[in-house]
């Protein structure tokens, strides 16, 4: 993003500010304990605030942290969950590397990463972009239909579409592509060429319309007014797609990207389903083997070593998303997600 | 189990996948094994889900508990078996997964079994407990380790992850002096063998038996005579005529194979692989691979690949369904009852949904040697509060009385049957009945290979697809089998 379009769109005054970590405290300063209503730093006034806070902090570490410091534990032992415990030392992260199957789960993550995040994301900002030029009549509808594919369970889903996908049968996919005259008989879940790709637009469909009715609400913030000018300046579609859309709806694209990788990363459900990681392992995921580690092997060490290995990635994606969609003045912003976008 | 598996997966779509997957509930009698497998890791799985105070610590203060009152209680009780002398009294608690969702037939016997008792021992009172697989297994490593929460007598689930674990905890009594009391070895060898454990529980097949199965289930091939007949085939009584039967039946245009191993599809691969196997090894090998017996055991063997090759050739030559890897065990089922296809390979459980659809058409042919399993077997808990009671009751079970109901609720009885009992049950009833009796006598009949290690039913699975689909060799898909066998014995 170059710095002309976006302080075009938004010029931040913390932008202004110098950076470092001088700079830095200053900027907090002056956002948050210096302005109008902020808190004054007495001792009683902290004593309230955590004890304000202490509820969240406390579920926050019965719920998420407790669970999460056990599971990196676990993850170092050769344990069957049940019987002693002894210590595996790094050989559960090092057997993610050296199995076949578990390494080939985490190249099929990054895979689903392009149909549940990616495309998605790509085509939501375009539909949303088409729909906002033109009248906004019947948006509901529209809003309904694509959302729809969220609202069902998954694993509803995944059965659905199995269906679909079937090799024959009245109203598959092969029934209506046969209606034109072709002799298609594709086991498409089953078939080792056509499995992931099949389960990758399994996702494009769920996750389409999540991110497009994120982006839509965004692009009805857009000023008529902006697009009305970039046309009178004489600028293409791609133009106002690319320059006044897109740098628009940053923030959205930014929580509808970490959304849609942190499900890709975590997805589970839909391919225990549809096609419980095979043909053969041709769509095994992260999720199913720790599932199974778990669950069906009492192998807790290694199933907390995946676990533990998927939180990283998944941290070091969000942190990625944000770091590209974020230019570095505007990050506080977004971090506090409060203040309307534009005076 | 329940409650943790549904941090993945809610109850509500489980139900829906279970329906979906077996819309008969019989299927699940093998199922439950793999299942059970799942329970007993399931809630330390709890942890990494994210419940983790509560899962974490039951779990391992469940194992501590019954460790340290364990070592107390393990003495052999059984040192004293006797039989129940019938002027006793008491009560017999008794607990089961039989609920009608679970094991309808199961289900309808227990009554029987309950007053047979009561009728032969009037002094004494059984009460029944009837829960959910899951439920049980969640229950019993915690229930037996004190004597006031100890069943006197429960049903238990063969393998590594749930009888293993008793046995690992001296949460069951050897039976050993029960089976010589009562004869009990009449079930044969190999069943006593599935319900066999060494002492420390880490070998599935050896040691003291742990449980007495009631009930059997041997695979096996349906064929449809109408179809055969229409290609100019015979019934099958050999290996040899039936893959006679296989070419002809392609020749004449027809489907020789119903065969799903798209999702959800649990075993059929898997069985498939096995009945071809069993035809071309010793039984002797798979047996003792399974229950790693003998210096070396190993399935990398010139019997194993031939089936392998054999199951490469058929899907070449398209003896099976076209579309087969979309489609579900269940599809495959109904393209076999519907006349589809000419044979379906799978369990006997399936006699009474092909008896409905086909009726005199159908046939079910046990192979010389073939690959099967007992029901679950009936256990006497340590702590059970009178083990000669517990011990009387599982006699009940292989009575010639309740063996014949058995029968008549479709399922194959594990003792067998007399001749002029055996004429009263449809024609697949007998063979299956009669075949399971021949193969365990001859020694021909084969665990489920899939009991070797935890991981091998994903693993077998996986191949044998990749070597439908041509992306593996035979060989290949056999020595890494074998490799997959070693390195987790070699970890144990």
């Amino acid at each position: 993003m170059s710095t002309t379009d976006s302080a075009r769109v938004q010029p931040p005054p913390e932008r202004q500010l110098p950076t470092g970590l001088g700079g830095r405290l200053a900027r907090r300063r002056r956002a948050g304990m210096t302005g109008d209503g902020a808190a004054s730093d007495t001792v009683a006034d902290r004593g309230i605030g955590m004890l304000l806070i202490l509820p969240a902090v406390a579920l926050l570490a019965i719920f998420i942290i407790y669970p999460l410091v056990k599971a990196v534990g676990y993850s170092f032992l050769n344990w069957d969950g049940v019987g002693p415990k002894t210590s595996a030392g790094l050989s559960n992260y090092t057997a993610l590397w050296k199995n076949s199957v578990e390494r080939s789960a985490l190249e099929h993550a990054g895979i689903l990463i392009v149909f549940f995040a990616i495309i998605p994301t790509f085509l939501g900002l375009v539909a949303a972009a088409l729909i906002a030029r033109i009248p906004r009549k019947g948006l509901v509808v529209y809003r309904v239909i694509y959302f729809l594919p969220q609202v069902l369970v998954t694993v509803v889903v995944a059965i659905v579409w199995t269906w679909l996908l079937a090799p024959s049968g009245g109203g598959t996919v092969n029934a209506i592509i046969n209606l034109f005259g072709f002799h298609v008989h594709t086991a498409w879940l089953g078939d080792f060429s056509t499995a992931m790709i099949s389960l990758g637009l399994i996702a494009v469909w769920l996750d389409f319309g999540l991110c497009f009715v994120l982006f839509l609400s965004g692009v009805q913030r857009i000023s008529p007014s902006l697009y009305e000018a970039a046309r009178v300046d004489g600028a293409s579609l791609f133009d106002e797609f690319f320059r006044i859309t897109v740098p628009m709806l940053r923030r959205e694209i930014g929580v509808a990207l970490t959304i849609t990788t942190v499900a890709s990363l975590q997805s589970f459900t839909l391919i225990y389903a549809a096609t419980n990681g095979g043909p053969g392992n041709a769509t095994i995921v992260p999720g199913l083997l720790v599932y199974r580690d778990a669950f069906q092997l009492g192998a807790v060490g290694s199933a907390s070593a995946i676990g533990v290995a998927l939180a990283l990635l998944t941290f070091i994606f969000t942190v990625v998303i944000r770091m590209l969609l974020e230019p570095p003045g505007n990050r506080r912003r977004m971090r506090l997600r409060l203040r309307p976008r534009r005076a | 189990m329940t409650g943790t598996r549904a941090h993945i997966i809610t109850e509500e779509e489980k139900q829906l996948m279970t329906t979906h997957e077996s819309p008969q509930p019989d299927i699940r009698r093998r199922s439950r094994r793999w299942l059970s497998g799942g329970a007993v890791a399931g809630c330390v799985a709890l942890a990494i889900a994210g419940c983790g105070s509560s899962g974490g610590s039951g779990g391992s203060g469940g194992s501590g508990g019954s460790g340290s009152s364990g070592g107390s209680g393990s003495g052999k009780s059984s040192a004293t078996a006797a039989k129940l002398s019938s002027s006793a009294k008491g009560t017999l608690t008794q607990w089961n997964w039989n609920t009608v969702a679970d094991d309808p037939g199961d289900h309808a016997l227990m009554p029987l079994a309950l007053k047979t008792f009561e009728q032969k021992y009037p002094g004494w009172k059984v009460t029944n407990t009837e829960m959910t697989l899951d439920e049980q297994n969640n229950k019993l490593p915690l229930a037996l380790s004190t004597a006031s929460s100890s069943p006197g007598v429960t049903e238990t689930n063969e393998g590594y992850q749930s009888m293993g674990r008793l046995v690992t905890d001296k949460e069951l009594l050897p039976l050993t002096d029960y089976v010589k009391l009562y004869g009990w070895d009449k079930v044969g060898d190999l069943n006593l063998q599935y319900n066999s454990f060494s002492s420390d529980g880490k070998y599935l097949g050896q040691g003291d038996v742990y449980g007495v199965p009631w009930t059997a289930a041997p695979l096996g091939i349906f064929y449809n005579k109408a179809l055969l007949q229409k290609a100019g085939g015979t019934v099958p009584t050999s290996w040899a005529s039936f893959t006679k039967d296989l070419a002809l039946v392609k020749k004449a245009g027809i489907t020789p194979m119903a065969y799903g191993s798209g999702q959800p599809t649990v075993y059929q691969p898997l069985h498939m692989f096995y009945e071809v196997a069993d035809a071309m090894t010793p039984a002797s090998t798979s047996i003792n691979f399974v229950f790693h017996k003998g210096a070396k055991p190993s399935i990398d063997v010139p019997g194993y690949i031939k089936a392998a090759t054999t199951i490469q050739n058929w899907s070449k030559q398209g003896y099976f369904p076209s579309g087969y890897t979309g489609m579900s065990g269940s599809q495959a089922l109904s393209d076999f009852t519907s006349g589809k296809a000419a044979f379906f390979i799978e369990g006997e459980w399936y006699i009474s949904s092909v008896q409905q659809a086909l009726k005199s058409k159908a046939g079910f042919w046990v192979p010389p040697s073939t690959t099967g399993g007992p029901g679950e077997g009936y256990s006497i808990p340590t702590r059970s509060s009178n083990p000669d009671a517990a011990a009387a009751f599982i006699d009940i079970g292989l009575t010639p009385k309740f063996q014949e109901a058995v029968m008549k609720e479709g399922e194959v009885p594990v003792v067998a049957p007399s001749a002029s009992v055996l004429k009263k049950f449809p024609p697949m009833l007998q063979s299956a009945t009669t075949g399971w009796q021949r193969t365990v006598q001859s020694h021909q009949l084969v665990p489920y290979l899939d009991y070797a290690t935890p991981n091998y039913l994903n693993q077998i699975f996986a191949s044998v697809q990749e070597l439908q689909a041509g992306k593996l060799t035979p060989t290949a898909m056999i020595q890494q089998l074998q490799s997959d066998y070693t390195t987790y014995w070699s970890s144990k």
